[in-house]
């Protein structure tokens, strides 16, 4: 069964209630999947360029300064979070991310995303 | 005194090396494989940081941003209270050197910031063509930076471009 990436938005909205983005960049910013709310006006390739730089650094600090494997970075802000998870799409090192809604469950996003994570290692998404 | 100072060039021309070859620590690398031919393996999606201890009174520390345009959220932080800016060209690279009056002007370089222009990559070809051409656009852009070159993989040579940067903030004091 191959799914497609807008599937797993539509999946993930359904679960977590209301998220606005969800999106999936190689390690180096190039955007390969980015599905959003409507109404949520945002430049995929901004977040792709941004959470690859942002996870570089917060593995760098996991690495260099604690001496441990990286699993995710979270920001908070007065409005939900933004959630990054490093995974492999393709047999390439990927970010994914997902902006939540107003009022985000850390738990569930995070369990959630992190399994996401784990699928992507191993699948083809369709494109449509 | 600590004193910031970043390396700032086009994707290649050997900002992340000449970091790692300066730096008295192990310095924090953000690379990450390149997913686009860019000529190497891999690219700066974050920052190089490195620091050293020039003697009693100077510690420079040495941030490297990525090359790449789209990764300009970092040059912003790097960007505020630089003392000194290196500007990295890639010898014989046309991309290389459009991409410095672009730099100039983001990092707002000015005449009075202790900047030089550093070619890199002239080991196998000759720089004469890079040099002038580079001197040509800076005449143009109406800046006055000393352009020389280096090779970011020797000490002795990247050393000699932070003594040229306190030379040149001691004569403009
Ligand atoms: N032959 C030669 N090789 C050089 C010279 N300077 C740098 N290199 C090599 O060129 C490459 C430069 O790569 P980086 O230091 O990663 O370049 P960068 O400017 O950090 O690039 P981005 O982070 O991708 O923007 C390395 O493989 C260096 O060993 C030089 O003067 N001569
Ligand atoms: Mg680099």
């Amino acid at each position: 069964m191959t799914t497609s990436f807008k599937n797993i938005f539509k999946n993930m909205d359904f679960k977590l209630q209301n998220i606005k983005a969800l999106n999936l960049t190689t390690a180096d910013g190039f955007t390969l999947f980015s599905e959003f709310s409507e109404g949520f006006n945002f430049e995929p390739n901004k977040l792709s360029a941004v959470t690859s730089s942002i996870t570089a650094l917060s593995q760098a600090a996991a690495k260099q300064i604690i001496k441990s494997g990286f699993k995710s970075t979270c920001i908070e802000t007065e409005s939900g979070v933004i959630f990054m998870v490093h995974t492999r799409y393709q047999n390439k090192n990927c970010i994914l991310s997902l902006i939540s809604g107003d009022d985000p469950n850390l738990g569930q996003i995070r369990y959630f995303l992190f399994n996401l994570a784990e699928y992507l290692k191993t699948a083809t998404l369709s494109a449509e | 005194m600590h004193k910031k100072v970043a390396f700032i060039g086009s994707v290649g021309s050997g900002k992340t090396t000449i970091v790692e070859n300066l730096s008295n620590i192990d310095p924090l690398n953000t690379d990450v494989e390149a997913s686009e031919d860019i000529g190497k393996e891999m690219t700066t999606v974050g920052i190089d940081y490195g620091h050293i201890i020039l003697n009693d009174e100077i510690s420079l520390g040495l941030y490297g941003v990525p090359g790449q345009r789209k990764f300009s959220m970092v040059w912003n932080f790097v960007k505020t209270g630089l003392w000194a800016v290196v500007i990295l060209v890639k010898n014989n690279d046309a991309e290389s050197i459009d991409e410095l009056e672009h730099l100039i002007n983001y990092f707002e370089i000015k005449n009075g910031i202790p900047c030089v222009v550093a070619v890199t990559h002239s080991d196998a070809t000759s720089a004469d063509s890079t040099i002038q051409q580079i001197e040509q656009k800076l005449k143009v852009i109406g800046v006055n930076l000393p352009v020389y070159t280096i090779d970011p993989r020797k000490t002795e040579s990247s050393m000699l471009i932070m003594h040229t940067l306190i030379a040149l903030d001691e004569t403009q004091q």
